[in-house]
């Protein structure tokens, strides 16, 4: 399932770790993790509650700091870079997809796909085109002016979808994105993901669902925090 | 990459969206800012209507140019000084009385309306000459001619050279007085040849004096052949003062000349003129003249019209520039508007708490902390803005209803209140800010949540550290330090100039108080192990939502200290001039008079006799009764009643170059009836006469007498019990007379007077000491002939249509104060608590349906709202006895404490919590318990 495009690494974790909290409540949410995420690929990450997964998307949007080890964005090391910075590696690089409430309320859905490039300074117009092409992209080109609650669940997935890769944006990171649709749906957004992985974005996403890990072209499990297994997709 | 165009536009975009989801926080916040900028921008606008113009340099000018001289070089002298200036001196309504014949109706209204045109005329001359600036210098020398012909320098060694440019000039040339009707020959004729006198018939009267009398007074032989009568505003052409009343009155002092208002034979005074220029210079020469003016003309700066400029009477509290007259209104805003930035803070607080998985997108889109602050931003400004829109709007309107004088403020008036485009901006920028300040703390703390905490729909809170509490101690010690550095400074200057400091000093602690709350909510949170569920679950939650608590608390501590606040500045407030009415305890009558008196210098004659002093009561009765006539209430009570009762008060009136001494007589019972200063109560002993000229403000500083001087004459007050303000040198008296309660002479039956200071003092309002007055009118119409207006003139409170020399009781103040405090009180509680509720709803539903009675609800939330504001009284009451005692040390406050209504004070803080609790608890009774969504 792999694309016919170069393979770039886009994201790249090297034995990194996180430990959250102090004393008691000090828990290692990942221990020497490696991995590495080139384009066009589609990794999924599925474990049992408190595996690790959450905090392994967190740790590759740039959202939690590590503990150690490194995690590097597009050939940039996510360490050190200031808040501000880092803002701007997710805005240009990373687009987030969660379960549900990925949208902002307020926003139209050519809003919200083109509000991280208005945060870039994009003008509103040029922001605005960009938007449109994800959303046909995606075949919801009709839903742009929608406000999200106007919208079903696989549609707001799906302009969750296009927020993530408007413009050059390329690593998709999604954190149970089908948990809340139905199986239809879910099917539907999982196809829409690797489709984008076949053109040359990269996803890393996390679910519990096998039959929708069947998409990935690898599955990383995780447990405790540590990568059990990787199991490369029957090709 | 485009600049930052986009991104601003799409900030702001989302920030109004956004406010427009949260509608009902949105608009409370827009109607704070609101209120905010509409009660600045009417209390800025009054001010400046206080002040009666916008030119700070005019505004100071007025208080510069103190006398206008009326000048003709070949006719009439006439000069003005002080606040009698020839404004307002628009000619009174005639009315014919029912013993007036219709001739003497027609010529005595024919005698005003000449005199306004005189006036009128007058104007039109000074408005040239006044366009001149060279007119404004100093005169240096006088020198007659025909009538007076000033010279003027700038040599700044003139005899106003240490005190700038002192006068306007008003050229009368033309205006004869007999030319222009302005005298009415009532018998005989004008005088036409040397020694020939037409006398007025107050003189003639007084000193009975007929066609064909000649006197000689001070070696000038003068024969009437005339009496004249006219408007007395339009002033005389010259008065002579007899020499036999000169003797027999120095006995007593000089204040009390009657003199003869006498109409020369053109030409005629040349030779003898010199006396008559002798008294005017000294009149020019004398300070207290210049230091008393209220009113002046001041030309336009175009020289094109000529405005009336009248001293504000706000002039001791906001000073003398209009610029100064917005501090006061400016400060009090920024007061009202840090409350307010309370309340809004915790709005916003609450709503970006709710809003948190929001805040997380746009970080987890791209959206860096700074968006994420400058969303929060964009929003309290986009509210700010619309508010500041409404307080606009809202002031444009108020503005064009504010009365003349506002039945609250017991008398204060002000001039056509409009709304200056200042007036306007800066309650609208410091509204704008409120908003800006209230949204900090919220920004801050959710840009610098990290995105992760936010998408768990949480803002991490932060335990207040050790650098809280040092800042806390930081700003206490330095409050602290201030305070202890003005108490001392307070007690040996003027406190008005260092208000402001007090103001910072009383902001720093409060500061340093407010830090600690969060500290102890966080203590107390911490601690609450032992306690029973419902306050350990109140204690717990205020710790956690902390942001809330402690604004909650903050806002409700200072509203503890504003009784406190009131009582201190109550006490400073100068509702009349020289007078500090808290010292009264809200007793506060104010008697006006104008009279005058023409004489020539006198050297001050301190000694009195008992034969002396009944001698002179009698004159006075005889002045007293006849000006109780007119409806001046308080000269009646200055020059009779005061002696009468025990205490005589009297300056020395008329031209004095000696600027005279003021007289005091105390008898024992006055000396029991106040709480004198161990020196008054000394210079007063066994009804001696002090010379109180010798005192100065600060050895009165212990007792309840002070004296007030202004210039080298000056004026004395009596701030406990009976304030006499004496306007010296200039020929007026200007009297108040403050009557504190039981005093004895409330009790008094004397003919005159008595009964009006009884009304006065029983009901404290203005409109009964209006109808006094116009009693008085009614019984001088009755009981005099309309020809002898030109003795007395016009009914005083006709010719004063504007009162400038009232203000509110320190009693209406507080009343006001207090009540708007305690609306504030109970509506920010209630802000609060509702507040709470909103955001405390979820908890209490999931521990309903965990089990708890549904009573939990009104239970916690009252016992919350209590615990706040137990809270918030038992930080901010050391503060308030801070301000007491720091109150107590300023010597211009008075040598007692502030009059702190502990009463209200106590509603303020131990009964509005109840109120609010009970509220609460009753509000949320009726609250259904909901499935929970999320159990914190």
């Amino acid at each position: 399932m792999t694309s016919s495009h170069a393979h770039v690494s886009l994201l790249e974790l090297q034995n990194a770790s996180l430990t959250l909290g102090e004393g008691v409540a000090r828990v290692d949410a990942l221990i020497d993790v490696n991995l590495t995420v080139t384009s066009g690929e589609l990794v999924a990450v599925t474990g049992r509650s408190g595996s690790g997964k959450s905090s392994l998307l967190n740790v590759a949007g740039g959202l939690t700091p590590l503990s150690s080890g490194t995690a590097t964005v597009e050939g940039e090391p996510l360490a050190g870079l200031k808040a501000r910075d880092l803002a701007a590696r997710r805005r240009r690089s990373i687009g987030y997809v969660f379960q549900d409430l990925n949208l902002l309320p307020t926003l139209t859905a050519a809003e919200n796909v083109a509000f991280p490039l208005e945060l870039d300074g994009v003008k509103v117009a040029e922001a605005r085109a960009a938007a449109d092409v994800a959303l046909t992209r995606l075949e919801i080109g009709d839903l742009a002016g929608r406000f999200p609650d106007e919208m079903s669940g696989g549609q707001r997935q799906r302009v969750a979808i296009a927020r993530g890769v408007v413009g050059e944006r390329r690593l998709l990171l999604a954190d149970e994105p089908t948990g809340a649709l139905d199986e239809v749906t879910a099917e539907n957004v999982m196809k829409l993901i690797r489709s984008l992985c076949d053109d040359g974005a990269a996803a890393l996403v996390v679910t519990h669902d096998p039959s929708l890990a069947a998409w990935a072209d690898r599955v990383v499990r995780l447990r405790d925090g540590r990568i059990d297994s990787i199991t490369e997709a029957s090709t | 990459m485009n600049g930052v165009g986009a991104e601003l536009r799409s900030l702001t975009r989302l920030a109004w969206r956004t406010a427009r989801t949260s509608p009902a926080r949105s608009i409370l916040v827009v109607a704070l800012i609101g209120l905010v900028v509409a009660v600045g921008a009417v209390m800025t606008s009054i001010a400046s209507a206080s002040v009666l113009t916008d030119d700070e340099a005019r505004s100071r000018a007025m208080g510069d140019a103190d006398i206008v001289f009326a000048f003709s070089s070949d006719g009439a002298v006439h000069y003005q000084s002080g606040f009698d200036v020839v404004g307002e001196m628009a000619v009174p309504a005639v009315l014919q009385t029912g013993e007036e014949s219709a001739e003497d109706y027609e010529l005595r209204a024919e005698a005003y309306r000449n005199a306004n045109r005189v006036w009128n005329q007058g104007f039109d001359a000074a408005r040239a000459i006044a366009s001149i600036e060279e007119t404004l210098a100093p005169p240096t020398s006088l020198r007659w001619t025909r009538g007076l012909d000033l010279q003027w320098s700038d040599e700044a060694s003139g005899p106003f050279g240490a005190f700038g440019p002192r006068g306007l000039v008003l050229d009368i040339s033309q205006f004869d007085p007999v030319a222009a009707g302005q005298m009415v020959v009532l018998e005989g004729r004008l005088p036409e040849r040397a020694g020939e006198v037409a006398i007025d018939l107050r003189s003639a009267r007084g000193r009975d004096l007929a066609i064909g009398n000649a006197r000689t007074y001070d070696g000038i032989e003068l024969t009437v052949v005339g009496i004249y009568g006219g408007p007395v505003e339009a002033g005389s052409p010259f008065d002579l003062v007899v020499a036999e009343d000169f003797e027999r009155l120095a006995e007593v002092n000089a204040e009390v000349v009657v003199s003869y208002r006498l109409y020369p034979a053109p030409g005629w005074l040349p030779a003898d003129a010199a006396d008559v220029v002798r008294s005017i210079s000294n009149e020019v020469q004398q300070p207290a003249v210049a230091r008393t003016a209220d009113r002046a003309l001041v030309p336009s700066p175009d020289g094109q019209t000529f405005d009336w400029v009248e001293r504000p009477i706000l002039t001791p509290f906001y000073g003398t520039s209009a610029t100064e007259a917005r501090v006061l209104p400016t400060l009090a805003t920024v007061l009202l508007s840090v409350q307010i930035a309370f309340v809004a803070a915790a709005a916003l607080a609450v709503a970006v708490r709710r809003r948190s998985r929001q805040y997380a997108l746009i970080g987890v889109t791209g959206g860096s902390p700074g968006h994420v602050r400058s969303l929060v931003f964009a929003e309290a400004a986009l509210l700010g803005a619309s508010g500041a829109v409404l307080g606009v709007v809202i002031a444009i309107v108020a503005v064009r209803y504010i009365p003349y004088e506002a039945p609250f403020a017991d008398g204060w008036t002000w001039g056509v209140v409009e709304l200056g485009l200042l007036d306007v901006a800066v309650p609208a920028v410091i509204g704008l800010g409120a908003a800006l300040v209230a949204a900090w703390w919220p920004a801050h703390t959710v840009a610098s949540s990290p995105p992760a905490a936010l998408l768990g729909g949480r803002i991490p809170s932060r335990r207040p550290g050790v650098p809280t509490l040092w800042r806390a101690g930081i700003l206490l010690a330095l409050g602290s330090s201030m305070t202890l550095l003005l108490s001392f400074q307070l007690e040996n200057s003027s406190s008005t100039s260092l208000l402001p400091l007090v103001a910072l000093a009383v902001l720093t602690m409060l500061g340093g108080t407010v830090l600690i709350v969060g500290p102890v909510l966080a203590w107390f949170g911490r601690r609450a192990d032992r306690l029973p569920v419902l306050p350990r679950l109140v204690a717990r939650d205020s710790d956690r939502g902390r942001t809330r608590s402690w604004v909650a608390v903050g806002a409700l501590m200072v509203l503890t200290m504003i009784p406190v606040l009131i009582g201190a500045a109550t006490k400073a407030y100068p509702n009349s001039f020289g007078e500090r009415a808290s010292e009264l305890d809200g007793r506060i009558v104010t008697v006006r008079t104008q009279q005058r008196w023409w004489g020539p210098p006198q050297e001050a004659q301190p000694e009195v006799s008992p034969d002396v002093l009944a001698e002179y009561e009698a004159i006075d009765t005889e002045i007293g009764t006849a000006l109780a006539a007119v409806g001046t209430v308080g000269v009646e009570f200055d020059l009779l009643e005061l002696h009468d009762f025990g205490l005589v008060a009297r300056s020395r009136q008329g031209w004095s170059s000696s600027f005279g001494h003021d007289v005091l007589v105390a008898t024992p019972e006055l000396v029991d009836a106040f709480d004198l200063s161990a020196e008054m109560r000394e210079a007063l002993a066994d009804g001696s006469v002090v010379d109180i000229g010798q005192f100065r403000s600060s050895e009165f500083a212990g007792g309840d007498v002070y004296l007030e001087k202004s210039g080298a004459g000056g004026s004395v007050g009596f701030a406990a019990g009976t304030s006499v303000e004496i306007v010296r040198g200039d020929a007026y008296l200007n009297s108040a007379v403050l009557v504190p309660p039981g005093h004895p002479i409330l009790e008094r039956e004397t003919p005159t007077v008595s009964g009006t200071i009884r009304v006065m003092a029983d009901e404290l309002t203005r409109s009964d000491e209006i109808t006094v007055r116009q009693a008085a009118n009614e019984r001088w119409a009755e009981s005099f002939s309309p020809v002898e207006w030109g003795r007395f003139g016009p009914p005083m409170d006709l010719m004063f249509e504007r009162s400038w020399n009232d203000g509110p009781s320190a009693a209406t103040v507080r009343f006001w104060s207090l009540l708007v405090t305690g609306v504030l009180s109970l509506l920010i509680a209630l802000l609060m608590a509702a507040l709470s509720a909103v955001e405390l709803d979820q908890d209490l539903s999931s521990m309903i349906a965990a089990g708890a009675a549904p009573s939990l609800r009104r239970r916690f939330l009252g016992a919350h709202t209590l615990y706040h504001m137990v809270l918030a009284a038992v930080l901010g009451v050391p503060l308030a006895i801070l301000l007491y005692w720091l109150a107590t040390r300023a010597d211009d406050f008075g040598p007692t404490g502030p009059t702190v209504p502990w009463t209200v004070a106590g509603v303020v803080i131990v009964l509005i919590p109840l109120v609010v609790a009970m509220f609460v608890a009753a509000l949320f009774r009726n609250g259904k318990p909901s499935a929970p969504r999320r159990m914190t």
